[in-house]
């Protein structure tokens, strides 16, 4: 076991304070994310100095590694917030809407088709909550409520998270557990099948309660199982990293359909909807007057976008690129605790050819060229849109920053390590239904799937083997609990937020999104826990 | 003191002190190594932390 502070209950306690703080404050007293992340680092810094150990230096790194790391989200937030805005203002956005609206006339259809398929599409090829700057606000262009379309696609792509990104939290999980593809991919792949279809129903459920999930109840189970079935074939098939945009795929095409063949039970009379909650989705959305864009021309910077993104995957493109990348090296070092923080080279390096900002900035260079060339540009777009995403990304900018700092103070400090060890020894023969729980606490604090993997992979399969549970359904569960406790996590959340027009009021997504999250995280674990017992031999 | 008329140029203003802040507290704690100076930019960064919870 790693050295760091004692396990008391005190010690527990203090440990859970900031994130207590920050929840508490974001979620009850409806602070802006700035105030509660700055308030926050403020607490978590104080403990750290004065508590458990660390130094000013071991502070002074733990932060700016958390600038960094906040830098390389920032940067796909800012990027994707210009993107949509200079998309909207040459007339892009309204074209994609129209024709969502006509690939789906029914407004929870079109829910499903961009929260739960498109989205999960999305994070397949890119993630880093590209998704959720892409889908949200495409829904409420459809008439969504902002805070719900941000809800809507945070929990319908968060079963996408770990074979998301071409697998890279998938590949963290086997490397720091040591557990080979052919073992963990498919045994992985299987405990998702339940959140999988479980996220569609959620998604379903947000938008109108449990009749909304009653009547998607025959387009979600098959799609779902459909989904699921090719997760497994993926990862069985040794492909983890399209194991998450294939089923993506496979819900663009079968939702629509099954929209139009009438697997979505038709809508109760409309004297039955709550009046504040029921969605103006337009089925008709009204033309513009003048000259029309084609779905095609407006939907050409995220093709170029997913174009760029597979292209960047392929293996001598990353070699080429290797160098082309700037991150920070940080030392290492060793708290009065005896926890000890290695070293990082290149820490959250900003790679040119494999982080979604330079692919979105070349994405929408290209695709402004082409408008121009097309008579779309409108004179001033650009620095309007400039002027616009420096506005909307204010007040995201300094939570992220604030937040982050924070959440890698806790880490260096061991803080977060204690709190799973805590929850861990606490749970006993609970163990595998807590585990995902823990595993969504490293992605909620890191915003990374992969983070959490790279915290909590060994800790988990560690507690497995002293508990006699089985360490490949463990270790899965862990990355399980982590991809769909990342949407919950305060950077996701914030870029939604700016995304829909709500930077400042994030209590609202957060809200919303929250209990349907730990409703999926209970899910994972409560599969895990049925599977240890019911099944042990399978569960190895 | 009404501080509701200065929250808004303070939120420029944390922005560009946290901006400011990876550098410092960069140059500080990992390229000088120097005790005194990381001190003083965690005391920065503190400082960028309270003004930030006080103008949003």
């Amino acid at each position: 076991m790693m050295a760091g502070p004692d396990l008391t209950l005190l010690n527990w306690f203090l440990a859970a304070a900031p994130i207590v703080l920050l929840v508490l404050a974001i979620m009850r007293l409806r602070w802006s994310a700035p105030r509660a992340g700055g308030l926050s680092w403020l607490a978590a810094a104080a403990l750290a100095l004065w508590v458990f150990g660390n130094s000013y230096h071991g502070v002074a790194v733990a932060s700016a590694k958390g600038l960094s790391l906040a830098l390389f989200v920032l940067t796909i937030l800012w990027a994707s917030v210009y993107m949509y805005n200079l998309v909207e203002r040459t007339g892009g956005i309204d074209a994609i809407g129209r024709a969502m609206a006509r690939a789906a006339s029914d407004p929870l259809t079109q829910a499903l088709l961009i929260a739960w398929g498109f989205a999960s599409f999305i994070q397949g090829i890119t993630g880093f909550g590209v998704p959720v700057a892409v889908a949200a606000p495409l829904l409420m262009m459809l008439g969504f409520p902002p805070a719900r379309a941000a809800a809507m696609v945070l929990v319908g792509h968060g079963w996408a998270v770990t074979f998301g990104s071409m697998g890279s939290s998938y590949y963290t999980i086997q490397l720091v557990t040591g557990i080979p593809g052919e073992v963990i991919g498919p045994h992985m792949a299987l405990l998702f099948a339940p959140v999988t279809i479980a996220s569609g129903m959620l998604v379903a459920h947000i938008h109108g309660g449990l009749r909304a999930v009653w009547r998607s109840l025959p387009l979600v189970a098959p799609v779902g199982a459909a989904m699921a079935a090719a997760t497994w074939l993926m990862a069985d098939l040794g492909a983890p990293q399209i194991a998450s945009s294939v089923p993506g795929l496979i819900a663009l095409a079968a939702i629509p359909l099954g929209g139009r063949i009438g697997l979505v039970r038709p809508e109760p009379a409309p004297t039955a909807a709550p009046a504040s909650d029921a969605q103006p989705a337009q089925a008709d959305v009204p033309a513009p007057e003048g000259h029309r864009m084609s779905f095609h021309l407006g939907f050409m910077p995220y093709y170029l976008l997913i174009g760029l993104s597979v292209l960047s995957q392929l293996t001598p493109v990353r070699d080429a690129a290797l160098n082309l990348s700037w991150g920070l090296d940080y030392p290492g070092f060793l708290t009065d605790t005896g926890y000890a923080v290695a070293p990082a080279a290149g820490y959250a390096a900003i790679r040119l050819l494999n982080h979604p900002a330079p692919l979105i900035i070349i994405s929408v260079a290209a695709s402004m060229a082409a408008l121009a060339l097309a008579g779309y540009w409108k004179r001033g777009a650009g620095w309007e849109a400039v002027r616009l995403t420096y506005s909307q990304s204010l007040s995201t900018t300094v939570g992220v920053g604030t937040m982050v700092m924070m959440a890698v103070v806790m880490a260096d400090t061991g803080l977060t390590a204690l709190l799973a060890q805590g929850i861990a020894k606490a749970s006993g023969p609970l163990f595998p239904f807590v585990s995902p729980f823990i595993g969504a606490l490293g992605s909620f604090m890191t915003g990374s799937n992969t983070n959490s993997n790279v915290l909590f992979g060994v800790l988990q399969t560690e507690t497995a083997r002293s508990l006699g549970v089985g360490q490949v359904t463990i270790a899965s569960i862990q990355s399980v609990g982590a991809s769909v406790g990342s949407s919950m996590a305060p950077a996701k959340v914030l870029v939604g937020a700016a995304l829909v027009g709500l930077a400042g009021r994030e209590h609202l997504i957060m809200r919303l999104t929250v209990p349907y999250v730990l409703a999926l995280v209970a899910i994972a674990g409560l599969t895990a826990i049925v599977l240890v017992e019911l099944i042990p031999e399978w569960t190895r | 003191m009404n501080l509701a008329r200065f929250r808004k140029p303070l939120r420029h203003v944390v922005l560009a002190a946290l901006v400011l802040s990876l550098p410092l507290l960069y140059a500080a704690a990992v390229t000088l190594d120097h005790a005194g100076l990381t001190v003083g930019a965690v005391a920065f960064t503190a400082a960028a932390c309270a003004v930030a919870a006080a103008a949003y």
